[in-house]
């Protein structure tokens, strides 16, 4: 911490009084219930506003609708905002929004769209605020036929000022279908954090969550894409990006799924921009795509891409990226699993850092009687430095690309993998 | 931007380009493992690029395929490993690895390698201080017990060298082994080349090929390696040592190894030094029963221009087994020099060797030896050894024949030869008869359009032939020996 940083610190408590030190609590509660077929819609906006110094805002914001439905729909839209300008602020934000449909519902829709925003400092002046936010979406249908569930899930978080934190603490979408037939998830989630300024702290953890329990011919399609982005100087960044797509247990007398899909696609960006120097971003990003235990003609497509780009001086992109694609069952399944991966710094940098390790596993089963499964797995691996006047840059990439087929009678896979590692100098 | 940032770019944009010192590091590992038979394919490219100053790149590249198989297996690799550097002082590592493996009772298990390995280093004239190392590794092995597998190997490296003071280092790898039952085969190819070109630069190639079958009936082994190496420019020095190794081991029968090996040097240019110091070709079959063996190795020096340095040291080994084997040798070995001042040496050796013990085994050897000079003021040197080895042993066949040629036409130039064949089948003092049979061709031509030319030919040719207590001895010798000189 700079000196200034520290005397503005001792100043702000030994003259806490003098601020203005507003208090704000606001629950929001939202529950619907139906017993039969028809339709709920809920909409909501929520939003902790803050310009002062020294103000806490703390809202809960709740959500719920439950439907016992023989052919109901669900929608519901969810935006929570915080903003907060000034010096010494303290906003804290529980977002939550719940569908629910029991029974036998047949063709029942869950649709969920949420918007998290959180803005910090977006002023020069603004100094030392704190913005924690816990984002949760979720929908859960059982036992039916034909049944939908689509959810998007957008989390935006933007630091500008000083010394400021914003906290998105679990930015969660949860989909989850269970005892059903030809069900339908869609899941997309889309994680944007920014920072400009001097040091401020950004943490963004990102969970996507797609599930399908004992169910046959259903399919997961789940998007996630997650953006960490640097400007300004000595400014961190750090982001958890985590997406499961799965499908468990078949639905019919031998407990085996047969004939689902999941379709898996994780964007992960770790970016420094044009200026700012000193800066560091780190990123986890999982992906996973699970089906197993007894799972026949099973068809998983996992693809990954994974981006850390740095510019200017003294900047550091992290990345660690999985790609788990898990059909531990029986056979006749087929893993396409792509991942890309691209460590780049850019010309006019100096002393940056890119460095990667990308992991990708492909696992179809481990029964000793199955049938014949089909692995394919491609990858490609760029690590690039280009500068015009003599970079001296560094980047690192550690890729492994694995895949297993433990008793398969009949064993199918194929790899192809590019792999460059490129400088071009002045 | 603030105060620091803009004094941290003002004094990086004053600092020469001696700083620039970039690194990339890359480590890509592949792995497939299959528990049952079926089809692994694996492809990859692996490009490692620098152009600038003082930048380091190293490449980590290995691709592991694994079938535990019960059934009619298959694993294909191909690999592209590329490296290219322009500019100053800069470094490229790259280590490429491409391992297939299949375990358990494999039937007509099949492993296809195909594997490219290119280094590119200051392909144009500015380049300077640059240096390139790359590993290249390729490994097939089939065990236990198969039946009817085949493994099948290419792999071609190629380098090339520009600009002033560069260098280039390459290990290249190629193994296979099968440990089968019956109808295995190993094909294996491994081309190398190396290409000089500018002022002052070094590259060193080490090319190995290994074929290795064990415990098989009705093995085959088709082995070819070819080595190149090119020189241009000024002042470059190139080593290579090249090794092709066949070995058909352990209780076999009715089984082949057929080895290919062509070394060959080209030298144009000024003062440049060309060494194959270690051209060996190996074919063995330890204890096998009614096997042949053929074995083929071809050595070619040539240069043209200026005061250019070759030497060449070339072994061709070939060994047969316990029982009616037949062992067919030919090694050819030339020299050709058409220029100004050079020099040019070859130690030319084939010998072929009988395991211990053997009975009814035929062995024909030929080595043709050959010297050509054309400019002025050459030198070229050879010293050619033939021998036959058969240690004990009964009933065995020796059919050997060596042809020298040392032909001028040039000023003030020389050849000198010195061929030596040697025969020896037995020392046992209880064993039957065996068979030598020895031919030799000497030939010296001086033919100049000058006069006077001031060529020299000189030949020395020895003949040997040894029995040493065999009861019965049969032993044939035939020499032609002709010296000719036609004045302008």
């Amino acid at each position: 911490m700079r000196i200034v940083s520290i005397i503005l610190a001792a100043l702000m408590v030994m003259v806490s009084s003098a601020f203005a030190d507003n208090y704000v609590y606001q629950v929001g509660s939202m529950s619907a219930t139906g017993t039969g077929t028809g339709t709920i819609t809920q909409n909501d906006a929520n939003w902790a506003d803050v310009t002062g110094d020294g103000n806490i805002v703390e809202q809960y914001n709740y959500k719920d609708a439950w439907h016992d439905a023989n052919g109901g729909s669900i929608t519901q839209t969810l935006t929570n905002g915080a903003q907060v300008n000034g010096e010494g602020n303290f906003v804290q934000q529980w977002n939550d929004g719940y569908a629910y449909t029991d029974s036998s519902a047949v063709n029942a829709v869950i649709t969920q769209t949420d918007s998290n925003l959180a803005f910090v400092g977006q002023n020069y002046y603004s100094y030392g605020n704190d913005v924690y936010q816990w984002n949760h979406e979720e929908a859960d249908i059982i036992g039916s036929t034909d049944q939908t569930i689509a959810q998007d899930l957008a989390n935006i978080g933007t630091v500008d000022g000083d010394e400021n934190t914003l906290n998105q603490n679990t930015n969660w979408a949860k989909a989850v279908s269970d005892y059903d037939y030809m069900s339908t998830i869609s899941q997309s989630q889309t994680s944007l954090g920014t920072i400009d300024g001097w040091y401020n702290y950004m943490e963004q953890n990102n969970d996507a969550y797609a599930n399908t329990y004992s169910s046959d011919f259903g399919s997961v399609d789940q998007a996630q894409t997650n953006i960490g982005q640097q400007y300004g100087d000595w400014n961190i960044l750090s982001q958890l990006n985590d997406a499961d797509a799965n499908s468990y247990y078949g639905y019919d007398n031998n407990g085996d799924g047969f004939g689902n899909v999941v379709d898996q696609d994780q964007v992960n960006v770790a970016q420094m921009s044009w200026y700012g120097a000193d800066n560091g971003v780190t990123q986890y990003n999982y992906a996973n795509a699970d089906q197993t235990y007894g799972g026949w003609d099973e068809t998983s497509i996992q693809s990954q891409s994974n981006f850390a780009d740095t510019y200017d001086i003294y900047n550091t992109a992290t990345q660690n990226n999985y790609a788990y694609s898990d059909m531990n069952g029986n056979g006749g399944d087929f893993v396409i699993q792509t991942q890309g991966n691209l460590a780049n710094i850019y010309d006019w940098t100096w002393n940056g850092v890119a460095d990667q390790l990308n992991y990708a596993y492909a696992q179809t089963d481990a029964q000793y009687y199955d049938d014949s499964d089909v692995i394919t797995q491609t990858e490609n691996n760029i690590a690039e430095i280009t500068g015009y006047w003599d970079p001296v840059e560094s980047a690192y990439q550690t890729n492994y690309v694995n895949a297993v087929q433990g008793f398969d009678t009949s064993v199918d896979i194929t790899q192809t993998a590019t792999n460059m590692a490129q400088i071009n100098g002045p | 931007m603030k105060l620091e940032k803009i004094v941290a770019l003002l004094i990086l944009l004053s600092v020469p380009s001696a700083l620039a010192d970039s690194t990339a590091v890359q480590t890509n590992d592949f792995n497939a493992y299959g528990g049952g038979s079926g089809t692994i394919t694996q492809s990859g490219t692996n490009i490692a690029i620098v152009n600038g100053d003082g930048n380091y790149v190293s490449q980590y590249n290995d691709k592991d395929a694994t079938l535990n198989s019960w059934g009619t297996s298959s694993i294909a690799q191909s690999v592209s490993n590329y490296a290219d550097v322009y500019g100053y002082g800069n470094t490229i590592y790259q280590d490429n690895i491409g391992s297939a493996y299949t375990d358990g009772s494999a039937l007509d298990a099949v492993i296809t390698q195909t594997d490219t390995n290119m280094a590119f280093i200051g392909m144009d004239a500015w380049s300077e201080y640059n240096l390139v190392d790359q590993s290249n590794v390729q490994t097939a092995t089939i065990t236990d017990s198969a039946v009817g597998d085949s493994i099948t190997q290419t792999l071609t490296n190629l380098g090339y060298v520009d600009g002033y003071e560069n260098m280039l280092i390459e290990d290249n790898n190629a193994n296979a082994v099968s440990e089968g039952y019956q109808d295995n085969s190993i094909d294996q190819a491994q081309t190398s080349m190396g290409d000089i070109t500018g002022y002052y630069n070094y590259m060193e190639q080490g090319n190995i090929a290994d074929a290795y079958i064990d415990e098989a009936l009705l093995a085959v082994i088709d082995q070819d390696q070819s080595n190149i190496g090119y020189q241009n420019g000024e002042s470059n020095s190139m080593f290579q040592d090249n090794y092709a190794d066949a070995d058909d081991a352990v209780n076999d029968a009715w089984s082949l190894i057929d080895q290919d090996q062509t070394n060959y040097g080209e030298q144009n240019g000024y003062w440049n030094w060309l060494d194959q110091g270690s051209n060996n070709a190996a074919a063995l079959m330890y204890d096998s029963e009614e096997s042949t063996i053929t074995q083929t190795q071809t050595n070619l020096a040539q240069m043209f221009d200026t005061a250019n340095v070759a030497y060449q040291d070339n072994y061709a080994y070939a060994e047969g087994g316990m029982w009616g084997d037949v062992v067919d040798q030919d090694q050819v070995n030339q020299l050709v020099q058409d220029g100004l001042s050079n020099y040019a040496v070859q130690n030319n050796n084939a010998n072929a060797y009988l395991w211990t013990d053997s009975w009814y085994e035929t062995l024909t050897q030929a080595q043709t030896n050959l010297a050509d000079e054309y400019g002025i003021d050459n030198d070229a040197w050879q010293q050619n050894d033939a021998t036959i080895d058969a240690y004990a042993g009964q009933y065995n066949v020796v059919n050997q024949a060596q042809t020298n040629l040392a032909d001028l036409d040039g000023w003030d130039s020389q050849a000198s030869q010195y061929n030596y064949a040697y025969a020896y089948p037995d020392q046992a003092s209880w064993d039957g008869v065996d068979t030598i049979s020895q031919t030799e061709s000497n030939m010296a031509f001086v033919s100049d359009n000058w006069n006077p030319a001031y060529d020299t030919a000189v030949q020395n040719n020895y003949l040997n032939a040894y029995q040493y207590s065999d009861t019965n001895v049969a032993i044939s010798q035939t020499s032609n020996n002709l010296a000719t000189i036609v004045g302008a």
